[in-house]
C-alpha cells in the first residue's frame, strides 16, 4: 500500500505542476496583451509607448518565459496572487475572505450527495422493479437535467416568496445565528448538491445490479451467509468501486456549481468573486481563484485515489 | 464502456436458449433493443422535434424574438402570447424557440471540436506510448481539475463574451473524456488477438487503426458525445444565466431565466419555462445516449 500511495502523491505533484502551467500559458498563448491583467484597457489607451514599456518591466513582461514563471510562482509560494485593478485590494485577501463560504456550502452539499446519492442508489439496486425504484430512478434520471441554477429559482419563488418559510437569499455565519444561518443555507446547499446527488443515484444503482449478479453474490448466498453481510462485505465494497471515482468528480462539480448558486442566492463566496471579476475583467481574481479550486480538487482526487486502492486491491499492484 | 473483444464471440451450445433464438441481423438487434423501452424513444423524439424547431424557427415562432413591444410588457399568458411577454415585451414562447438554435449550435460545436481533438490525442497517446502517453495523459488530469465552468469563466475573462469565446472555453473543457475514452480503448484493443493477427498478415497500421480498431471505439464514443451535448447545453446555459455567456439581444435558454428571474413576482413562467426547455433537451440527449449504449452493447448480442 505505501508504494502506491507515494506513486499517486508524486503524480499529484506532477498534476499541480501542469495545472499551474496551464493556467500561466493561458495568458500568454491566448490573444491580448498579458499586460491588460494588470491595467484597465481604458486606463492604457492613455499612455505612451515608453510608459507601457517601462510597465512592462515594471510587471516582469519583457523577460522570457520560464523565468516569468519561475517568479510567478514565487510569488503565488509567498501568498502573492496580485493587486485586483478593480477592488484596488490584495487578491489573497480577497480571496481569504471569500473562501471559508463556499468550502462551509461546498463541504455540506459534498456530504448529503455521498450520503444520500449512494443510499439511494443502494436502496433501488436492492428493490429493483418495486415502485420505490421506479420512483427515485425516475426522479434521478430528471435530476440530472435540471439546471441548479433554475431549480434555485424555483425554490426561492415557492419556498420563500410563496411560502414564506425561507429567508430568500443572502448567507450567515453560523456563528453569528446558527438559527438563521442554517435557514439560509438548506436552498443552497440543496442546489449544490441536487445534480450529484441524481447522478450518484444512478451510478451506484447500475453498479450494484452488475456486482449483484456476480457468480461470487451467488456463492454467498448459497454458502447460507446473512442478508446483511452479502451486502455490507460482498456487494457493497465492490460496487463502489467505480462510484468512488465519481464521488470524487463531484468536488468539481459542487465547485463549478457554486459560481451559480452563489449568484442566485446573492452569497458572497468564491463563485460571486469570479463572476464579478469576469463582468470587471480582473483576471488575477479569476486567476487566482481558478488555481486554488483546481488544487483542491487535485487534493481530493489523490484522497480517492488513495482510497480507492482500499476498495480495490488489484490495483495497487498496477 | 471499453467493451473487450472477447465478449463478441459466442459461445456455441454452452446454453440451449442461445441455441435456440432465431438469428436476427445486427442492425435489426440494435433497433429492437432501442425501441423496445419507451425512454430512449421519448429521448429520440424530444432531438427530432428539438432539430425542426431550431430549423424552421421562423416557421414557427409567432413573433420575431427581438421584435420589442413596451406597450405589451411583462404580460401574462394569454392567446396573443402563450407563454406571456418578458420586460421588453418580447414574446416568450418564439425566444424559447429561437433559444433552440444557440443550444443546438454551441452543443454540437463544442462536441464535434472536443471529440476531434480528443480523439487525436488519445489515438497518439495510445499509439506511442511512452514519454507521449504521459505527457498527454498527465495534461488530461491537469485539465480534470478545473471545473468546466471555472476554465469558461477564466478564458470569458481573458478574451471576453461572445459566441466564439464561449466555444472555444467550452471546447477546451470537453477535450478529456474523449481523449481518455479513445486512449482506453485502442490500448485495450491493441492487446488482443485479432490485432496481433491483423499485423502478422502485414496490415499497415493506418488500415490497422481504421478497420480494427475505430470501430471498437465507435460505440461508446457515440453514446459519450451523445450524453455531452446535454451536458455543453447545460453548461452553456449556466454561463448565460450569468450573463457571461452569449451576448445579448440573441435569445439564450440561461439568459432567458435570468431575465426572468428578476421579474419572478409579477410573472414566474418567464424564468420557469426556458429551463422547462433546458430540461427537455437535456433530458432528450441523456436518453438517447442510454439507450444507444443498450443497442450498441454486444454483451447482449444474441439475448434479444
Amino acid at each position: 500500500m505505501i508504494p502506491y500511495i507515494i506513486r499517486r502523491i508524486g503524480m499529484g505533484v506532477i498534476i499541480i505542476f501542469l495545472v499551474t502551467v496551464m493556467v500561466f500559458l493561458f495568458i500568454r498563448l491566448l490573444p491580448g496583451d498579458p499586460l491588460t491583467i494588470y491595467l484597465n484597457k481604458t486606463d492604457m489607451q492613455q499612455l505612451t509607448e515608453e510608459q507601457i514599456y517601462e510597465l512592462r518591466v515594471k510587471f516582469g513582461l519583457e523577460k522570457t518565459l520560464p523565468l516569468q514563471y519561475i517568479e510567478w510562482m514565487g510569488g503565488i509560494f509567498t501568498g502573492d496572487f496580485g493587486q485586483s485593478i478593480f477592488y484596488n485590494a490584495d487578491v489573497a485577501l480577497l480571496i481569504r475572505e471569500r473562501m471559508p463560504i463556499t468550502l462551509y456550502l461546498g463541504a455540506l452539499a459534498f456530504i448529503l450527495s455521498g450520503v444520500l446519492g449512494i443510499s439511494f442508489g443502494v436502496i433501488c439496486a436492492l428493490r429493483r422493479g418495486t415502485w420505490i425504484d421506479t420512483v427515485v430512478t425516475l426522479l434521478a434520471n430528471i435530476g440530472v437535467t435540471m439546471p441548479s441554477f433554475w431549480v434555485g429559482i424555483i425554490l426561492i419563488y415557492l419556498l420563500a416568496v410563496k411560502a414564506g418559510w425561507l429567508p430568500v437569499s443572502g448567507f450567515t455565519s453560523p456563528f453569528d445565528d446558527f438559527w438563521l444561518s442554517m435557514k439560509k443555507i438548506i436552498m443552497p446547499v440543496i442546489c449544490l448538491s441536487l445534480f450529484s446527488i441524481a447522478s450518484l443515484t444512478r451510478l451506484t444503482r447500475s453498479s450494484m445490479l452488475e456486482v449483484i449478479q456476480q457468480d461470487y453474490i451467488r456463492t454467498a448466498w448459497s454458502k447460507g451467509l446473512k442478508e446483511r453481510l452479502i451486502i455490507s462485505r460482498h456487494t457493497l465494497k465492490n460496487a463502489m468501486i467505480p462510484v468512488v471515482t465519481i464521488v470524487g468528480l463531484q468536488v468539481a462539480f459542487i465547485f463549478g456549481g457554486s459560481v451559480l448558486i452563489e449568484s442566485v442566492f446573492n452569497i458572497n463566496g468564491i463563485g460571486r468573486l469570479m463572476t464579478q471579476a469576469v463582468q470587471n475583467q480582473d483576471y488575477l481574481i479569476v486567476q487566482a481563484c481558478t488555481l486554488i479550486i483546481a488544487f483542491i480538487v487535485v487534493l481530493s482526487n489523490l484522497v480517492v485515489d488513495i482510497s480507492y486502492g482500499w476498495f480495490d486491491p488489484r490495483i495497487r499492484y498496477d | 464502456m471499453v467493451k473487450k473483444a472477447y465478449n463478441n464471440i459466442e459461445p456455441v451450445g454452452t446454453r440451449e436458449w442461445e441455441e435456440k433464438a432465431p438469428r436476427y441481423s445486427e442492425t435489426r438487434r440494435m433497433i429492437a433493443v432501442f425501441a423496445g423501452r419507451p425512454l430512449p424513444i421519448i429521448g429520440f423524439t424530444i432531438i427530432i422535434l428539438l432539430v425542426l424547431m431550431a430549423i424552421f424557427a421562423p416557421l414557427l415562432a409567432p413573433y420575431p424574438p427581438n421584435q420589442m413591444d413596451i406597450v405589451n410588457k411583462l404580460q401574462q399568458p394569454s392567446s396573443a402570447h402563450w407563454l406571456g411577454t418578458d420586460s421588453l415585451g418580447r414574446d416568450t414562447l418564439s425566444r424559447i424557440i429561437y433559444g433552440s438554435r444557440t443550444s443546438l449550435i454551441i452543443g454540437i460545436t463544442v462536441m464535434i471540436i472536443s471529440s476531434v481533438a480528443g480523439i487525436v490525442l488519445g489515438l497518439m497517446a495510445a499509439y506511442f506510448g511512452g514519454a507521449t502517453y504521459h505527457i498527454i495523459m498527465r495534461f488530461m488530469d491537469a485539465l480534470m481539475a478545473f471545473p468546466m465552468l471555472l476554465l469558461a469563466l477564466l478564458i470569458a475573462s481573458l478574451l471576453g463574451v461572445g459566441m466564439v469565446n464561449i466555444i472555444i472555453a467550452l471546447g477546451i473543457g470537453m477535450i478529456s473524456a474523449p481523449c481518455r475514452l479513445m486512449c482506453g480503448v485502442v490500448l485495450s484493443v491493441k492487446q488482443n488477438d485479432y490485432v496481433l493477427a491483423a499485423r502478422a498478415m502485414g496490415m499497415s497500421n493506418r488500415r490497422l487503426m481504421f478497420q480494427e480498431i475505430l470501430p471498437n471505439a465507435f460505440p461508446p464514443l457515440l453514446v459519450m458525445i451523445t450524453i455531452g451535448i446535454g451536458a455543453v447545453i447545460l453548461a452553456e446555459a449556466g454561463l448565460s444565466f450569468l450573463g457571461i455567456g452569449i451576448t445579448p439581444p440573441t435569445a439564450t435558454w440561461g439568459g432567458m431565466v435570468n431575465d426572468g428571474y428578476k421579474f419572478i413576482m409579477y410573472n414566474p413562467v418567464l424564468a420557469i419555462s426556458p429551463g422547462v426547455a433546458i430540461m427537455l433537451v437535456v433530458f432528450g440527449f441523456n436518453m438517447l445516449g442510454d439507450g444507444l449504449r443498450d443497442a450498441l452493447d454486444p454483451k447482449l448480442r444474441g439475448v434479444i
